[in-house]
């Protein structure tokens, strides 16, 4: 992928999330200096890209931050089952790459990008690679937290 | 004040609390919640619902399958579709399939109200 197309992707990207976050949890995520994810407790999400253009979308955040998340998603109440954090947060990645698509499909053509579910991985410690992906950050922070995003799309040969 | 039955389509427990907060204030019957497409179609015989919110990325069966199988039930059936997408594709799919109304997630309360009292013509 061009640098070019792939700086586009980027600030849909950051376009989606910010308007996500604002829209579905009244919070504004500011971009911040990058910081290093030395949390204990980390949660992620991972929302497969295919179609013409293959990568993925990656958040995360800590713990505490997808518990603020969650509670607000829930309108502030308590949480049925302490999984249903997972659940949120899924929802959440899920709004994000899909409006992120939206944007991406409206820009470039018709089924270049479509979107897998998103899979949540949570865990103390988790340390998470990829080989073969160009990628491109962004950080955020607001009042629920910080966010660390990825786009990344497969090396071209 | 309606008393209409909605029921509500979508893997997310958090998009059926947000349907009921936006519903049931406005005199709706939240009736249940399917999981998945092929619960969804079983409860549609159990409650008759009078509206159907329906997800588009589940598992098991996803809307666009859940449509068809509702559609095949009830050519009149009133379903309003919600996706994380605003896909040209996908809404022209759907609105072939009887698909009414779309909304894009997250919604409003009072945007989700609008959408089902347009379905129903009230």
């Amino acid at each position: 992928m061009d640098q070019e197309k792939f700086q586009e992707i980027l600030l849909i990207t950051k376009k989606a999330f910010e308007e996500v976050s604002m829209e579905l949890l009244e919070t504004e995520f500011i971009p911040c200096q990058r910081f290093i994810c030395d949390y204990p407790y980390k949660v992620a999400i991972i929302i497969g890209i295919t179609g013409s253009s293959t990568g993925r979308l990656y958040l995360e955040c800590n713990l505490e931050t997808a518990v603020k998340v969650a509670l607000t998603m829930n309108f502030g109440e308590r949480l049925d089952e302490p999984n249903d954090v997972y659940t949120y947060l899924a929802e959440f990645g899920n709004m994000i790459g899909g409006r992120a698509t939206t944007y991406m499909t409206e820009k470039y053509q018709k089924n270049e990008f479509r979107l897998s579910p998103p899979a949540i991985f949570s865990g103390k410690g988790l340390e998470t690679l990829s080989p073969n992906i160009q990628s491109r950050m962004v950080y955020y922070s607001g009042r629920l937290g910080r966010f660390f995003i990825d786009i990344g799309f497969e090396e071209e040969n | 004040m309606s008393n209409h039955k909605v029921l509500v389509i979508d893997d997310s427990p958090f998009i059926f609390k947000a349907v009921k907060r936006a519903l049931e204030p406005n005199g709706f019957d939240v009736v249940d919640n399917a999981s998945n497409g092929k619960i969804g179609v079983e409860m549609y015989d159990k409650y008759q619902p009078d509206v159907i919110t329906l997800d588009v990325t589940m598992p098991i069966m996803d809307g666009i399958e859940t449509a068809k199988a509702l559609v095949a039930k009830n050519p009149d059936v009133k379903i309003l579709m919600l996706s994380a997408m605003g896909d040209e594709t996908l809404h022209n799919q759907a609105k072939e399939i009887g698909v009414k109304k779309f909304i894009r997630k997250p919604f409003k309360p009072e945007e989700l109200l609008e959408k089902v009292n347009s379905l129903l013509g009230t």
